[in-house]
């Protein structure tokens, strides 16, 4: 149950981001749109306990990222996959109890999310300029994902903790 | 027992996860000329998957689509009403100006149809009461021969005569009023009579005086200016038969009348400023 919340709240967010981007894509050429998603990886790398579920939840936010945003398949997935699994590994979860905290881990990882992406179209990609292109635009889009990630890790955090308090018998004291 | 397990299980997923759609990735976007079999073969598995998994999530994007077209619809609904009502006001206001437009060609073909020389002037001012007796006026232009009792016109014949003149402003004293008189004829038979007004202040009247008792005159006959006391040109309506009382005894008939111009819709009259040299004002026959 939790993890098809996790996914319809990916796919929300996904939409939310998809027509900010088709907003803020009529100001101008260099407008950035934050990415909503991340913050929901970070929060299963930061708070899953499975392994396991953490990692296909990564996996399936990252695909459904490839397939509502038209992006090449496997790129957000791959993505999505690497940036959970250091998430993880990096025991940032006493980090991540503060909204300046997560912003501040949103906008680490959204860095970490364009250096991976960058250096995939660098490997495969046909066009050598255009990861050099998209590399004005990393410094924008960690900012404005930082800026919106405290509302979407507070919903991942609602979520995880509702699943927590069904999991024990509702005794309210779920992880934060 | 189990954890060890679940360990390498949970490392061989991630690794699976990690490899799966980075060897996808590569197959996906690498230059078809630098595919080796392992991409084709990953790119044609992936086929059916990326188009299945396009399709749902088509299916969803044209949902929230849907739902926001019908937002937009909401939107323009409103904008449209919005633009309806101001369209339905300008359609009103040309509607206005039009009849305005017709309104003022016919009062141009009347003035045109006189033949003394005219001023034309616009009403500004009435009088409080529902049945005003006075009517104030501007002046389209300035007319320095313009003096009092000069009559006054309009489409619907005659509104009265000029009782003071301040400047370009001018007072009418209606046809209604009592102080007024007019020489008639009855346009259907071409009895005579004169008109007066009833001074009502609760209608707009007149009395056909000096009808003979044998003249024919009925109710809806129209009462037309005479021109015989030189005041009026001749042929201007002036009112229509309301009410005939034929006495048994007496030399006239009684008989009402309403003034065929409508005074509570006044707006444009004209003013006719030449008296005629040569008409001979002519009396009543002996004995009236």
């Amino acid at each position: 149950m939790r993890n098809i919340a996790v996914l319809a709240i990916g796919v929300l967010m996904l939409l939310i981001q998809g027509n900010v981007f088709r907003f803020i894509g009529t100001l101008g050429p260099y407008a950035v749109t934050p990415s909503m998603v991340l913050p929901l990886v970070i929060f299963q790398g930061v708070h899953e306990h499975s392994m396991a579920r953490g990692a296909l939840l990564s996996f399936a936010l990252g695909y459904l990222t490839d397939i509502l945003g038209s992006a090449p398949i496997g790129m957000f997935a791959f993505t999505y996959v690497a940036i959970w699994l250091l998430a993880r590994v990096s025991a940032v979860r006493l980090s991540a109890q503060t909204i300046p905290t997560r912003m501040f881990l949103a906008l680490l990882f959204a860095f970490l999310e364009s250096g991976v992406v960058l250096m995939l179209l660098a490997i495969f990609g046909s066009d050598p300029q255009r990861p050099v292109g998209i590399f004005s635009m990393v410094l924008p889009h960690a900012l404005t994902t930082a800026l919106v990630s405290p509302p979407v890790f507070h919903i991942a955090q609602r979520l995880h903790q509702g699943q927590s308090n069904v999991a024990r018998g509702g005794d309210g004291n779920g992880i934060a | 027992m189990l954890a060890p397990f679940r360990r390498y299980r949970d490392t061989a997923l991630v690794v699976l996860l990690l490899a799966v759609p980075f060897f996808f990735l590569r197959a996906s976007i690498r230059q078809p000329e630098k595919m080796n079999a392992i991409d084709r073969t990953l790119a044609r598995v992936a086929a059916p998957i990326e188009f299945a998994a396009s399709a749902a999530a088509r299916g969803v994007t044209n949902l929230v689509g849907d739902y926001g077209y019908l937002v937009d619809v909401k939107a323009d609904n409103n904008k449209l009403s919005y633009e309806n009502a101001q369209l339905r006001s300008k359609v009103s206001l040309l509607y206005a100006v039009e009849a305005e437009n017709k309104r003022l060609k016919n009062f141009l073909g009347f003035k045109d149809s006189l033949a003394p020389e005219t001023v034309s002037a616009v009403v500004v001012a009435k009088g409080t009461t529902n049945y005003f007796r006075v009517t104030r006026l501007t002046l389209d232009r300035p007319a320095p021969t313009i003096k009092e009792s000069m009559p006054v016109l309009s489409l619907g014949g005659v509104v009265g005569t000029i009782q003071r003149i301040a400047g370009d402003k001018v007072d009418v004293q209606l046809a209604v009023d009592s102080g007024f008189g007019v020489d008639v004829i009855v346009e259907r038979t071409g009895a005579r009579g004169f008109v007066r007004g009833t001074g009502n202040e609760e209608g707009y009247d007149v009395y056909v005086e000096y009808v003979r008792r044998d003249d024919d005159i009925d109710v809806g006959d129209v009462l037309l200016t005479s021109g015989f006391g030189c005041r009026f040109p001749s042929g201007l309506g002036v009112a229509k038969v309301t009410e005939v009382i034929k006495k048994e005894f007496g030399i006239y008939q009684r008989v009402k009348a309403t003034p065929t111009v409508d005074f509570s819709r006044l707006q444009e009259v004209l003013i006719v400023l030449d008296q005629r040299e040569d008409c001979v004002p002519q009396g009543r026959p002996a004995g009236e």
